[in-house]
């Protein structure tokens, strides 16, 4: 039985993860990494305050990711039943976004938590409701330890009473090390580029020529992937192209996958290769290359801004 | 200590703090709701206190002319205030903290830890999406979870699920592979008779 217990707030991200535990006497932050956990623990008497800034956070969550599937899904499977499923499906979809939007701008926070030695963010809270939730819990467990402040506390600490001129506040942060792009990098963009170009003009007229060249292109991908891979290993390459480079890999197979079911579909227990033209005309291939060729362009618009960009890590 | 801005680290200005419990940021504006507790009111750099020992006192193992103030719950040495280390309700000399003391590593020290019941469970799951390499992927689960199955797991679960369930996910993808190589191998033989 683990001697933690679970405060709220929990961010679920692709690579990365967070959250907030309460221990016998501190918190413990946990940031999971793949898989690999860190800790950092913050003693309940030695907190000296935490702090939560409103502001927007757009954050895509494995919760997010899965709404996004279970539409896809729903989509696939309804579309062209009736000629009304498209329009609601795309109905709801823009209202998701919409919701989704709203909160990310409207209930965004940011929470620090200081000591005299340290101000560390808290992931996991990044929403308002869960940072009030949050302080509600802790709050009464410090003030246990510590007692509570009375009186006037801002005159007992040092607090500037007009905006510091820029050279007394912190220096900038240091830039990210790594290269914004390399050969491979830029290969790697313009591979996506072409397969989201190639899915588009062949969308109605596919050869086994056109099906030879986009395994071409998911190979260029691949290896472009790996070197991606191995230059932010080395410290050649920010650390944006690699998770870019992730979730294309991620793209490819599930394409890769789902052309190999509807083909199977299509063919029935025939052990031959499927004709191209055929596999072309049904909806739901339509459909997937549709998405594909869409996901690619993101990703590559995705990629050239990480390559134009100024050495800053957003992503 | 000034109190900084969230979002920015700017830090908040006086009468924006005194004004009640949320101050707006001077540089970005953002609406910081701030919490401060009675550790910011206490003076900084307080020395750790270390009082000499005198003449038939204990004293601690590695500074003799300090006087102890606990001994270590590891290794039973006395220790002075600087060389006393809190690890949860225990003290531990310096010399255990860095040993790990063998099979008493505390927990409460750990800074990071390995997720081999994550890795087990992902590595047959995510070659789904490319699934001819199940046919390395699950041995290599297996073989994961055998060779990790008692070492420590995540600090805050302790369930081996994820162990378990990469075990049940590898075992049924080998049986595929091994039922459909079977029936592609008695296949061949129909056919050659």
């Amino acid at each position: 039985m683990s001697d933690y217990r679970k405060l709220p707030g929990r961010r679920r991200g692709f690579l990365k993860g967070a959250s907030v535990w309460l221990g016998p006497d501190h918190l413990l932050s946990v940031k999971s990494l793949r898989f690999r956990e860190e800790y950092k623990r913050f003693h309940l008497r030695d907190i000296q305050a935490i702090v939560v800034a409103r502001g927007a956070r757009f954050l895509f969550s494995t919760p997010d990711a899965l709404i996004v599937v279970l539409w896809l899904a729903v989509y696939f499977a309804a579309r062209g039943r009736a000629p009304w499923v498209s329009p609601v499906l795309w109905a709801a979809a823009a209202g998701l976004a919409g919701s989704w939007l709203y909160v990310s701008i409207a209930h965004g926070c940011t929470c620090r938590i200081h000591t005299a030695v340290s101000r560390d963010p808290l992931p996991s809270i990044y929403r308002t409701w869960t940072a009030h939730k949050f302080l509600d819990q802790v709050e009464p467990l410090i003030s246990q330890v510590q007692g509570v402040v009375e009186g006037n506390w801002v005159d007992s600490v040092v607090v500037p009473s007009h905006p510091l001129p820029p050279l007394l506040r912190d220096p900038a942060p240091t830039p990210v090390p790594g290269r914004s792009h390399t050969l491979a990098s830029d290969l790697f963009v313009a591979s996506l580029f072409a397969d989201a170009a190639l899915n588009l003009l062949t969308l109605f007229s596919t050869t086994r020529t056109s099906q030879w060249v986009w395994y071409g292109l998911a190979v260029a991908e691949v290896a472009g992937a790996i070197f991606i891979f191995l230059e932010h290993r080395r410290g050649i390459l920010r650390a944006g192209l690699q998770k870019l480079a992730i979730a294309a890999l991620i793209t490819l197979g599930a394409v890769f996958y789902l052309k190999q079911i509807l083909a199977g579909v299509a063919m029935g227990n025939r052990p031959i290769m499927p004709d191209p033209a055929v596999l072309a005309a049904l909806p739901s291939f339509r459909v997937l290359r549709e998405v594909d060729a869409g996901v690619c362009l993101v990703l590559g618009l995705i990629g050239a801004a990480l390559i134009v960009m100024p050495r800053q890590d957003s992503v | 200590m000034p109190v900084p801005c969230a979002r920015c680290d700017t830090p908040l200005l006086r009468q924006e703090l005194a004004a009640g419990d949320t101050a707006a940021c001077p540089m970005c504006g953002a609406s910081n709701q701030v919490r401060v507790f009675p550790a910011l009111l206490a003076p900084a750099g307080v020395p750790v206190l270390t009082e000499a020992a005198l003449d038939g006192e204990a004293a601690c193992y590695d500074h003799p002319s300090k006087r102890a103030v606990a001994a270590c719950h590891q290794c039973g040495r006395f220790v002075c205030q600087l060389c006393s280390v809190e690890s949860g309700s225990e003290i531990w000399c310096p010399s255990c903290v860095a040993a790990g003391a063998g099979k008493a590593r505390s927990a409460n020290l750990d800074a990071s830890r390995t997720l081999y019941d994550s890795a087990a469970l992902i590595l047959p799951l995510i070659t789904l999406l490319l699934y001819p390499f199940t046919i390395l992927a699950a041995p290599a689960s297996l073989v994961l979870t055998a060779m990790k199955w008692n070492r420590p797991l995540s600090l805050v679960r302790r369930n081996r699920w994820r162990f378990v369930a990469a075990v049940l996910i590898s075992l049924t993808e080998i049986c595929l592979w091994t039922l459909g190589i079977v029936y592609l191998l008695s296949g061949r033989f129909r056919e050659l008779r």
